[in-house]
């Protein structure tokens, strides 16, 4: 009898193999072991060695903490290992830790491990990581406001509530203080938000440039509205809903807050991978978001960008008002609001 | 008289085995005469190619012969510059003859697209129409007749290629794609739908022998005119390391958003990566998708491949969409509500076509271009999902795959 090389290799990449509890298909463990070594090469040609081994060992274990999140979240093995392939070779995730040498993968990987806790409802683990993560940078401030929603669902005990206020609340003091009296010239560091479309120039020749200040309290002022119309309703948190809640709320933040640097968006561009993952008409969304962060390291490391930031900005309002709307309609907010009407 | 007319217009009229109406047979002629005229008109058009590269490579087949092979001073695939080389044998204008020769494919391309488009469809009409549109695709005139290049002979034999995969003749099908391999490297945009053919038993492993055989034929007379053989093995890797001046040449890609002038060594490396990692990501997801792999499927995922890799890869040129827009053009006609998007793309393309001819700034910048390329992208992105999650396509876990294309 003939060997038939070619069915013999399409029943293998469909195969089912088990290491200890682990099954899985030969064509995902390819799939796993291919993109690491993309991933790895992708780092390549930025370093004048190989990659650096911390930077490359925080990001491949953000990519798994992130594909077992899927896994809690959906039990299927084909979006846990898509969500490993996509943060493995993700643009914005090579351009921080690789070509920027920063530290936004810390910071992402902390509040994965974060939501990971808060799908396993281990609130206090969630609230101790999340006030770390307020403390450690203002960047992380939407989180509070998404917390906020959490506790009006329950999800959150009011203790708990209480420590992230706290936490997020005096960081927020103290860099903005620093921050507003520093003297800056410009309100954004390469992020593109409102900033990028009325202008960006610090008013000169001010104690506190006003327009910083007025963006700061507009930032906050906006999102306790926001976080006011989302009790009027009632939220089911899923993972979904959860995810959405995060980059809803962290990307508002950052839309009219002062000061905010390139690395703004490195969490929610994770974020929004693992929202696209978990609900695939959602596309837009990362892919859109993806070429903002971007766009904002490469006006950093190049000192221009290829369009008007503005263009960027819009892009990202856009995304922030679908999620908003889509909360909003989740919430039954629009509905009780058209029923009053 | 009137009655007469229309009579002998509707008359049906053979061709050997060709049979049509009278009327058609007029509207191709027509169109074929107008499409003649056209190219006539603009051959003398020098392009900047043609005086720095097109005719040095001719000055020195002349001076040297076939022996002149041997020489290095080319970096297109040798199969080209045979082409180029039986050309300065002809008593004629070289460039007239090399446009001649290009032109003369495509109408050869809008008869193959013609058939194709009466396979994929079994119109007629929408044959007759397609070979019109191609013929008057104004990067197909301005390709060939205008600029000099010679995109139109990978593409016709990758258009050769999938109309044989369309008829289940496989192996004649991957002879003329290794042909195209061997021509030129742009051919390997679109390898991996063969990829997912092999996954769904319409191509077998060994039906890929053709590449390596086409290149080594095509290789051949370089070689026994006396340029290295390990040379000829990697003209690719050196047609790749040139263009580094910009990330992408007028091509409306993603470096057209992010950035086409900086990182030009460092984004070499990490867009290929890039698109080989998403690649990987792209075809592990259409492995699993177990469906009846009709003619659409193929020609939607040639033009998605196409533009997929394009859209990432570095140092992409303005002609590089000339493939995906002769297979979105049959595509269209499976499709007709697909229309706009033929148009859209070809407005993109034709911008970069007139800034390299006129040497003037596009009025529309190429990251707006960009983005609209990323939609037509998405567009047919969505189109091939639909098509693998389609109840009507789908197979269950357990049934047998059918051998051919359906």
């Amino acid at each position: 009898m003939r060997f038939d090389l070619d069915g013999y290799l399409r029943d293998l990449l469909f195969r089912k193999f088990c290491i200890g509890k682990f099954h899985f298909d030969f064509l995902e463990a390819l799939l796993a072991v291919c993109i690491t070594g993309a991933g790895f090469l992708l780092r390549t040609p930025f370093e004048t060695g190989l990659p650096h081994w911390l930077f490359l060992l925080v990001e491949w274990y953000l990519a798994v903490l992130s594909a077992v999140l899927i896994w809690n979240g959906t039990g299927s093995r084909k979006k846990t290992i898509l969500t490993y392939a996509i943060l493995i070779v993700l643009p914005t995730i090579v351009a921080d830790g690789t070509i920027l040498r920063s530290n936004a993968c810390i910071g992402a990987l902390l509040f994965v491990s974060a939501l990971l806790f808060l799908e396993k409802d281990q609130q206090w683990l969630f609230t101790i990581i999340s006030a770390g993560l307020l403390l450690w940078s203002v960047k992380y401030i939407g989180i509070l406001f998404a917390c906020m929603v959490l506790w009006q669902s329950r999800r959150l005990k009011s203790e708990q509530l209480l420590v992230l206020l706290a936490a997020g609340g005096a960081r927020c003091f103290v860099a903005y203080r620093a921050w507003l009296a520093a003297g800056y010239t410009l309100a954004t560091f390469h992020w593109p938000n409102i900033y990028e479309i009325v202008g960006k120039a610090a008013v000169q020749g001010q104690l506190i440039d006003p327009i910083a200040l007025v963006g700061l309290f507009l930032a906050f002022g906006l999102l306790i509205l926001t976080v006011w119309l989302f009790s009027q309703g009632r939220l089911e948190i899923g993972t979904v809903t959860m995810l959405r809640l995060f980059l809803f709320f962290g990307l508002a933040a950052g839309y009219f807050l002062p000061y905010m640097d390139q690395s703004y968006g490195y969490l929610y561009a994770v974020l929004s991978v693992l929202y696209f993952v978990c609900l695939s008409k959602e596309f837009p969304v990362p892919m859109l978001l993806q070429i903002v962060t971007f766009a904002a390291y490469q006006e950093c490391f190049n000192g221009e960008a290829m369009m008007s930031m503005a263009i960027f900005a819009v892009i990202q309002f856009l995304i922030i008002a679908w999620l908003g709307i889509q909360l909003l309609q989740e919430a039954g907010v629009i509905s009780v609001w058209k029923k009053r009407n | 008289m009137d009655q007469y007319v229309r009579n002998l217009l509707k008359k049906k009229i053979s061709i050997g085995t060709y049979q049509t109406e009278m009327s058609q047979f007029v509207f191709l002629a027509v169109i074929t005469l107008l499409a003649i005229s056209v190219r006539i008109s603009v051959r003398t058009f020098v392009a900047q190619d043609w005086d720095w590269y097109w005719s040095v490579w001719l000055d020195e087949l002349r001076a040297g012969g076939f022996r002149a092979l041997a020489d290095d001073f080319y970096d297109y695939a040798p199969p080209v510059m045979y082409i180029l080389y039986l050309i300065t044998l002809l008593p004629i204008n070289a460039m007239t003859a090399f446009k001649g020769l290009c032109c003369l494919l495509d109408f050869v391309g809008a008869i193959l697209i013609g058939k194709m488009v009466y396979l994929c469809t079994g119109s007629q009409k929408k044959a007759h129409f397609s070979y019109g549109i191609f013929l008057f695709l104004p990067t197909v005139i301005l390709n060939a007749s205008v600029w000099s290049q010679c995109d139109i002979i990978y593409t016709l034999l990758i258009l050769s290629c999938v109309y044989y995969l369309l008829k289940n003749k496989t192996w004649t099908a991957m002879w003329f794609y290794g042909a195209a391999f061997a021509v030129k490297l742009q051919s390997l945009f679109i390898f991996p739908f063969l990829v997912i053919l092999w996954v769904r038993k319409k191509v077998d492993l060994k039906h890929f022998i053709t590449l390596p055989i086409m290149y080594l034929v095509g290789i051949f007379p370089a070689w026994l005119a006396g340029r290295p053989f390990m040379e000829l093995l990697g003209i690719y890797a050196f047609q790749g390391s040139k263009d580094r001046w910009s990330l992408s040449i007028k091509f409306p890609n993603i470096y057209q958003i992010i950035g086409n002038n900086f990182f030009l060594d460092e984004y070499v490396g990490a867009g290929m990566y890039l698109i080989l990692g998403i690649l990987m990501m792209v075809m592990f997801y259409m492995a699993y998708q177990k469906v009846q792999v009709h003619k659409e499927m193929v020609i939607l995922m040639v033009i998605f491949f196409g533009m997929l890799t394009t859209y990432f890869l570095p140092h992409m040129h303005e002609r590089y969409l000339y493939l995906t827009d002769a297979f979105l053009l049959v595509y269209i006609m499976m499709r007709v509500k697909r229309f706009p998007l033929f148009i859209a793309a070809g407005f993109l393309t034709v911008v970069g076509y007139a800034q390299y001819l006129t040497k003037n700034d596009p009025t529309v910048a190429y990251g707006v271009l960009a983005f609209v390329q990323l939609l037509l992208l998405i567009q047919i992105g969505l189109d091939l999902y639909q098509y693998l999650h389609n109840p009507e396509y789908v197979l269950s876990a357990d049934a047998v795959e059918e051998r051919g294309i359906l």
